[in-house]
């Protein structure tokens, strides 16, 4: 049995960000068994084959992905536990126009974006790490902002979760995740917290009320600060990349355990007030039988309700459970502070 | 029944195909494989015997078909289809017939052999993206399935990984693990791994075959079993309501009395029966061939 509907996944990035070389990485690794017998599948196996390919040129060969001239590229994928479907993830891969400044007034482009953005329950931002091998200072702030698309990313967020707070909707998830993290020098990424403060000045929006963010450094290999077309295939060694999407899952998952359980109580309010109009029906010589039938029949599809919130708030929060155990040493932001509960 | 035999190429499906027909038609255990047509079976009783002097057979360009039944003793228990597909079909996007082929077949199969070159467990990194393309479409068909369905995950190739074979398991391990974990989760998936080599010194070449065939006829045993059963509860039901009142009734409105239909219950039960009690036996025998093997997934686990 599924427990959740789709999960919208967006991904925003540059064209160099490494965003498809993140994603093949990632699909390889989940396709053929992640942890705990969770499996990433594209229903068509044209996809499945494709993205295995190309991953598979870069082992062979050393081949990065080509820059594909496309602005967008979506994905349908199945997240599933062993073999029982867990949730459809809905992909879309952006690294069009509206990310630039220049055509914010090209209103199609950014109005596509907007209402894609709007209607995504995770956003990644996909930062290059060879922005962030120095701390960032003052100084830098505003060219790394400009080199990364995090300016622009940052103004396209702002408007939509606005949009979401105005319709009292839950703002996106956000994950800020470092690509290319070899060329971070190890002390420094192994710091979380240090790359956190620096990402903070960077997109303070990412930190603030309501926003629950993870930092997140892959790599896919000891490629160095260059960023030639072919690498050498020994020194590939992904880490992390399955990270982002168990993220994705684990605070999907939290988020429909606790909407489940809010349901779940706000019903049981209604279940103790027609318990205690029953009572009164059922008191008295003359006895409404229409009445009485009514409330019984309500109160039943309301304890049915109950159970079914009461059954997702189980699966859905035992899930959230196991996923986020995968991400020690990740830090997750909620409100803008290190959350504990991860 | 039909088992659909998956790989990539060169992993050694169609020496396995030969080798498995070498080992059956000599017989394991009172149960034999022969081929329903004649020159098919001398020619890949030819061929297996190249086989077990160390001649392998070449790589194969199309899908092979082989029509075979399953005989214990004299009594012919099972047919079967055997397909096994050219290698280059789990690698080639859906313009492509063996391909399109592939997945029809798979969708509808009784049985699933997945072979890995079990060389190809030790490369590393590499050997991950060599099984990938098998587990993910292995995982994106069984998710599909709620029937019983016997799953062989064959490590080809094992003789000459025997000096390294701790080494070898660990790697499968590894690769495969989770494709066994999500075989055992399940109720209706029966899988099984296992080590196989054709060659001079073969090993458990009749393993994968026999046991897609003691899943399907366990399933189809049960079936019939369970038919019986309800026949039975049918024929008691009709002859508690048969009786003077019915016999007249039914005359007046020109309809079979509950006694006559309790009759025909029981000849129906009857004829299950016979073609049931022949299959008990041998159903039973091929369990015992398995005590020693880790089985994952179906009721049992």
């Amino acid at each position: 049995m599924t427990i959740g509907r789709e999960l919208k996944v967006t991904a925003l990035g540059t064209k160099v960000s490494g965003k498809t070389t993140f994603l093949l990485g990632m699909y390889a690794e989940l396709s053929a068994g992640g942890p705990h017998g969770y499996f990433l599948n594209a229903p068509d196996p044209d996809v499945d084959l494709d993205l295995g390919s190309r991953w598979d040129r870069l082992l062979d060969d050393g081949i990065l992905p080509e820059r594909t001239g496309a602005d967008v590229i979506p994905y349908h994928f199945q997240f599933l536990d062993g073999i029982r479907p867990l949730i459809d993830i809905d992909w879309f891969d952006y690294r069009g126009g509206a990310l630039t400044d220049a055509v914010e007034g090209s209103s199609g482009d950014v109005a596509e974006l907007h209402a894609r953005l709007q209607d995504s329950d995770c956003v990644y931002l996909v930062v290059d790490g060879g922005y962030l091998v120095d701390p960032i200072s003052r100084e830098v702030v505003r060219g790394t902002l400009a080199k990364t698309g995090l300016k622009r990313m940052s103004s396209l967020l702002q408007t939509v979760i606005q949009k979401k707070v105005q319709a009292e909707e839950p703002p996106p998830t956000l994950v800020l995740l470092i690509t290319k993290s070899d060329v971070i020098p190890q002390r420094r990424r192994e710091d979380l917290t240090s790359l956190s403060d620096d990402l903070r000045m960077l997109i303070p929006l990412a930190f603030t009320d309501g926003i629950t963010t993870l930092v997140c450094p892959v790599t896919v290999g000891n490629f160095g600060l260059d960023d030639p077309s072919q690498v050498s295939v020994e020194e590939i060694d992904p880490h992390g990349l399955h990270l982002p999407i168990v993220f994705s899952l684990a605070e999907y998952m939290r988020q429909l355990a606790l909407a489940a359980a809010y349901a779940g109580t706000a019903v049981g309010g209604r279940v103790a007030e027609l318990e205690e109009e029953l009572r009164a029906l059922n008191t008295g010589v003359f006895r409404n039988r229409s009445k009485i039938g009514l409330a019984r029949t309500e109160l039943a599809s309301i304890e049915e309700d109950q159970a079914t919130y009461g059954y997702v708030f189980e699966q859905a929060a035992k899930r959230a459970e196991m996923l986020f155990g995968e991400l020690g040493g990740l830090l997750v932001f909620r409100d803008g502070e290190a959350a504990t509960d991860v | 029944m039909n088992i659909v035999m998956l790989g990539h190429s060169n992993a050694g499906k169609t020496a396995y195909v030969t080798a498995m027909y070498g080992c059956m038609r000599a017989g394991v255990s009172g149960f034999q494989v022969r081929a329903e047509r004649r020159e098919v079976g001398a020619q890949l009783q030819r061929r297996a015997s190249a086989i077990a002097a160390g001649h392998y057979p070449g790589a194969s360009d199309r899908r092979s078909t082989y029509h075979l039944q399953l005989w214990h003793e004299s009594a012919r228990i099972m047919d079967f289809v055997w397909k096994d597909y050219r290698g280059g079909a789990l690698t080639e996007s859906s313009h492509s017939e063996q391909a399109r082929q592939l997945q029809a077949d798979m969708t509808s199969a009784d049985g699933l052999v997945l072979t890995i070159d079990a060389t190809e467990l030790l490369r590393g990194a590499r050997s991950q993206a060599y099984v990938r393309p098998l587990v993910s479409t292995a995982i994106r068909l069984l998710s599909q399935r709620s029937d019983h369905v016997p799953v062989v995950i064959a490590l080809t190739k094992w003789d000459i990984v025997k000096s390294v074979d701790q080494q070898a398991l660990a790697a499968a391990e590894q690769f495969v693990g989770a494709l066994v974990q999500s075989l055992r989760q399940t109720d209706h998936l029966h899988g099984i791994l296992v080590p196989v080599a054709c060659g001079e010194a073969p090993r458990n070449v009749a393993i994968p075959v026999l046991w897609c065939l003691h899943i399907r006829l366990l399933a189809y045993v049960n079936q019939l079993d369970y038919e019986i059963r309800y026949l039975d509860e049918q024929r008691r039901i009709a002859m508690s309501r048969s009786g003077v009142i019915d016999s007249f009734l039914s005359w007046m409105n020109n309809e079979p009395t509950w006694t006559e239909i309790a009759a025909r219950r029981a000849a129906q039960a009857l004829q299950l029966r016979a073609g049931l009690e022949p299959l008990i036996a041998p159903a039973r025998e091929l369990s015992t061939l398995f005590n020693s093997l880790e089985q994952y997934g179906g009721p049992q686990s």
